[in-house]
């Protein structure tokens, strides 16, 4: 395939993309994987909270689980018109909803990458209501609106990559790739994406923050923005939608990692040792309930914090083996 | 013949027991214990919980919690115990709609008789779930102070429960016949009964041929152990206070760990000498540093701590010997009723007060219940030896002139029976005269129960004290009071017939009835499809484990290809069953992947 300059088509990479990198999210806001918080820290809740979106079972299988009517295969890649970053131009990233499974799949490595390491995306459909210039966030439309609580509907929609695609893993062949500046100089500058947002009130912006949380699967932060939205106004519809829809998704999470909610709950470090192990006083108090015969669902019920709260604490006692579970 | 459990619906423990052949058995719960807290809650979710989990979220859902719900049952609105209750209970007491009293829990509002039919209903499916049969009769006990209309009410409780209670014992009564199982006594008894929150004192005289007549019955519906907490609770907190300047008062999952604490550490200094308290991360401070509570406390501080409680426990004795008309030493033994009196400084005490050591031979948390048991086996086998004789609780009578108490039938009466006297005027020409129908001991009117009133009018005008009226009660077998004025010189006559109320309708019984049946229902069902489910949970976690070494080992043939096919679509439908809480489908799955994972063993141990 040839441009409209009719030179011949020419086999390279654009310099910018690293050759294996397979994924590239802003992560720099992102969620873990792996839970690295210390109960005793108030901020670490959050912070752990965060890694939520984040399924550690296989995501095939919490995707069948969770998503059973969710294509379990992205539809492939729709054509699309791709231009190459101008020099002056920052990174770009791709801003379709992500699928937090697909984030799962992907090498922590790679989700790791700053930045700078991000690499250009040559096209991009910002909306002209983004909150923020910032890269890699979301954009609405972006995804559905959370109006149910079914895990289902918050996957990423038909146009979505399948986990291992990205960008940079197109054909380097892919004659889009190789229009020149002259072809952009014609077609002119890429829309939207460097255009300044216009100044937004506070609660559009905690809006757009929390949509975007949501859309890219972290429901923690999402839930965070939501109920820091209800402290100001409890009656803002939109947080206490988004803010039940979250706590639905992370309690469903929880659950699914925990397994079944029938299992016995044991103390699994020695009793002189509970006091050097770093806990909270919330932690400390669902430890004391445990007394070898008591359910996940007993614990719930009698712990006296939320659902959400509870499974959370017992989640992390149990990562930490400091608790452990067995069938009845 | 048919089975008859005895309960004793406690304020703060109940207790279920049945008689095996000829011994009285307490049946555990599914926990292992032989008691079963009397707490009910509702939790966020509008779960119910009942017993032991109840009382362990107690102080963190303390709105949702009711406990003591016996302080209340049978209560008016107006009475002071309702209004006491009212000042000190976490949970909302709002008025019924017959001047009864009602719980509010969450969004519904429960009746006194309906939040002790839970607890009944508990006790009746730990029975069942021991003998594997439903249970339908039951004794229940109750102490001897309450009147007709708590005795009733304990009856509607029984009845929403789907119990037929055959009869109302008193508690005292109760440990009286457990205790003098198999003996033939003859003597006056005392019966000591600390239990959790209330403490009774009784004096009985246990009469050859099964004659148990309480002379005396006194106490504090305040006073148990959960007071004895209370002083072991401030104990910890002052401490931890001193020493942090932190008040865990404030927290209630810290209240709540050193109520637990504080229970145990009281249990354990019955029989040792000192006991740890540890309880770490009971709270955090506002540098994120969680602090740990760590004491060791003796029995003697114990007993430092609670001395006035013991000492009040004793003075309460005192009043029972003398409202016995009684000395000291005219008691012949004395019954240790209640888990507080396996402390040794309350044994130490009753012992002192008594001068003779306390019996023990029976056991003290599970006596009242097993008394019930015997006296149910009893009356379904017809032992007449053996049954209490139906006594008339308090006595009856009428207010008279200057707001005194005229009894007609005295306390201990048995049933049926009538009685009749004759009062004449007060005022000079009194044309009309109001006859005020009480319950109770005391001679001023205003310290009993009024159970109904009437006016009798057209009385011949006379100077006062000349015009004579007839009032005659009658109290049947099924506790109906019929009270009977006559003129005897104009035969002009009035009468009222006084049922005892629990401040319930036969109707709102009758819904209480249906709703507690479906509720049952609904737990069953439940149980069913939580049990199987974790069948299939084990099931296709085991058959998920073999699928890629089936696949090794069935290779590519067309058979491996269609028996993986079914197994995943057998998972797949025991998913969807377990999604859609189809517990029949559930069940149809559970054996198509127990099947399904014989197979595949078969398979692998081929392979």
């Amino acid at each position: 395939m040839s441009d409209d300059t009719g030179k011949p088509p020419r086999r390279s990479h654009p310099h910018t993309v690293p050759p294996e990198v397979p994924v590239e999210l802003d992560s720099s806001w992102d969620d873990d994987t792996v839970p690295r918080f210390e109960l005793d820290d108030p901020m670490s809740e959050s912070a752990f909270d965060r890694v939520t979106a984040i399924p550690e079972m296989p995501a095939e299988m919490f995707a069948q689980q969770m998503m059973s009517e969710q294509p379990t295969s992205a539809p492939p890649a729709e054509p699309r018109e791709q231009l190459p970053r101008l020099a002056s131009e920052p990174p770009v990233l791709d801003v379709r909803p992500l699928d937090p499974m697909a984030m799962q799949q992907a090498p922590r490595a790679a989700r790791s990458v700053s930045l700078g390491d991000v690499p250009t995306a040559p096209h991009v459909a910002a909306s002209p209501n983004s909150a923020t210039a910032r890269p890699g966030r979301n954009r609405a439309p972006l995804a559905p609106e959370p109006t149910g609580l079914e895990l289902m509907e918050l996957g990423p929609p038909a146009t979505s990559r399948s986990p291992g695609s990205s960008q940079i893993e197109r054909d380097p062949r892919d004659p889009v790739l190789e229009l020149d500046l002259g072809d952009v100089a014609r077609s002119g500058p890429p829309p939207a994406v460097l255009i300044p947002a216009e100044p937004k009130s506070a609660r559009e912006a905690e809006i757009t923050a929390m949509k975007d949380r949501y859309a890219m699967g972290d429901f923690t932060g999402a839930l965070v923005v939501a109920e820091g939205m209800l402290e100001v106004n409890a009656n803002d519809l939109d947080a206490q939608r988004y803010a039940q829809s979250c706590r639905d998704v992370l309690t469903q999470m929880y659950a699914a990692r925990l397994g079944a909610l029938s299992q016995r709950v044991r103390v699994a470090v020695p009793g002189d040792q509970i006091r050097w192990l770093s806990l909270d006083h919330r932690a400390g108090f669902v430890l004391s309930l445990i007394d070898g015969s008591s359910t996940v669902e007993e614990l719930l019920d009698i712990s006296g914090m939320n659902r959400l709260d509870a499974l959370r604490i017992i989640y992390t006692l149990f990562e930490q083996r400091v608790i452990a579970l067995s069938e009845r | 013949m048919e089975r008859v459990i005895g309960i004793d619906l406690g304020t703060t423990n109940s207790c279920v027991s049945i008689l095996e052949g000829d011994t009285p058995v307490v049946i555990p719960n599914r926990g292992g214990y032989k008691t079963t807290p009397s707490v009910v809650a509702v939790t966020e979710a509008g779960k119910r919980l009942v017993g032991h989990i109840a009382k362990r979220q107690a102080i963190t859902n303390a709105e949702n919690t009711v406990y003591a719900a016996k302080r209340l049952i049978g209560r008016k609105w107006n009475s002071p115990q309702v209004k006491n209750a009212i000042m000190t209970s976490s949970y909302s007491i709002v008025e019924g709609p017959h001047a009864d009293v009602r719980i509010k829990l969450r969004d519904k509002t429960y009746s006194i008789p309906e939040v002790s039919s839970i607890v009944l209903q508990e006790m009746k499916i730990i029975a069942e779930d021991y003998l594997g049969e439903p249970v339908k009769k039951a004794v229940i006990t109750v102490p001897a102070y309450f009147n007709d209309n708590q005795r009733q009410a304990t009856k509607d409780a029984g009845a929403i429960a789907g119990l037929d209670v055959i009869r109302i014992i008193n508690e005292p009564t109760s440990a009286s016949l457990a205790y003098g199982y198999g003996k033939d006594l003859d003597r006056t008894v005392a019966v000591y009964d600390l239990g959790g929150g209330t403490f009774d004192v009784s004096i009985l005289e246990i009469g050859s041929h099964g004659v148990f007549k309480v002379i005396s019955t006194t106490g504090d519906t305040f006073l148990g152990g959960e007071d004895f907490d209370a002083r072991i609770i401030d104990w910890l907190i002052g401490s931890f206070q001193e020493e942090h300047q932190i008040d865990l008062r404030q927290d209630r999952m810290a209240l709540q760990r050193l109520r637990d604490a504080a229970e145990k550490a009281k249990c354990e200094l019955s029989s040792v000498r000192e006991t740890e308290i540890n309880l770490p991360f009971i709270i955090s401070t506002g540098r994120n540093e969680a602090l740990h509570l760590q004491r060791t406390l003796s029995r003697q501080t114990l007993e430092k701590l609670t001395d006035d409680l013991v000492e009040r426990t004793i003075d309460i004795c005192r009043q029972a010997i003398g409202d016995a008309k009684l000395d000291v030493d005219e008691i012949e033994d004395v019954i240790l009723v209640g888990g507080m009196t396996r402390m040794p400084v309350v044994q130490q005490a009753v012992a002192s007060f008594f001068s003779r050591e306390p019996n023990k031979s029976v056991h003290p948390d599970e006596v009242v219940a097993m008394g019930a048991a015997i006296q149910g086996a009893a009356l379904v086998q017809e032992k007449q030896d053996m049954i209490l004789l139906d006594v008339t609780p308090h006595a009856l009578g009428i207010m008279t002139f200057g707001s005194y108490f005229e009894e007609l039938i005295p306390q201990n009466t048995t049933v049926p029976t009538s009685r009749t006297k004759i009062f004449t005027t007060s005022r000079d020409d009194q044309t009309a005269v109001k006859i005020l129908v009480m319950q109770g001991e005391s001679k001023r009117a205003d310290d009993n129960e009024l159970l109904g009133e009437f006016i009798l009018t057209g009385l011949r005008r006379a100077p006062k004290g000349h015009v004579e009226i007839e009032v005659t009660f009658e109290l049947n077998t099924d506790g109906i009071v019929s009270v009977h004025a006559k003129d005897l010189e104009t035969g002009q006559a009035q009468s009222i017939q006084v049922t005892a109320t629990s401040g319930l309708t036969q109707d709102e019984v009758k819904n209480m009835m249906s709703s507690a049946q479906d509720y049952l229902v609904e737990r069953r069902s439940d149980e069913q499809f939580e049990g199987a489910k974790q069948e299939a949970e084990t099931l296709m976690a085991e058959i998920e484990h073999m699928f890629p070494e089936i696949e090794r080992v069935v290779g590519g043939a067309d058979f491996g290809r269609d028996a993986i096919a079914k197994a995943r679509s057998a998972v797949d439908k025991t998913r969807a069953a377990i999604a859609a809480k189809d517990t029949a489908q559930l069940k149809e799955q559970v054996d198509q992947l127990a099947r399904t994972q014989r197979m595949f063993k078969g398979v692998v141990s081929r392979g």
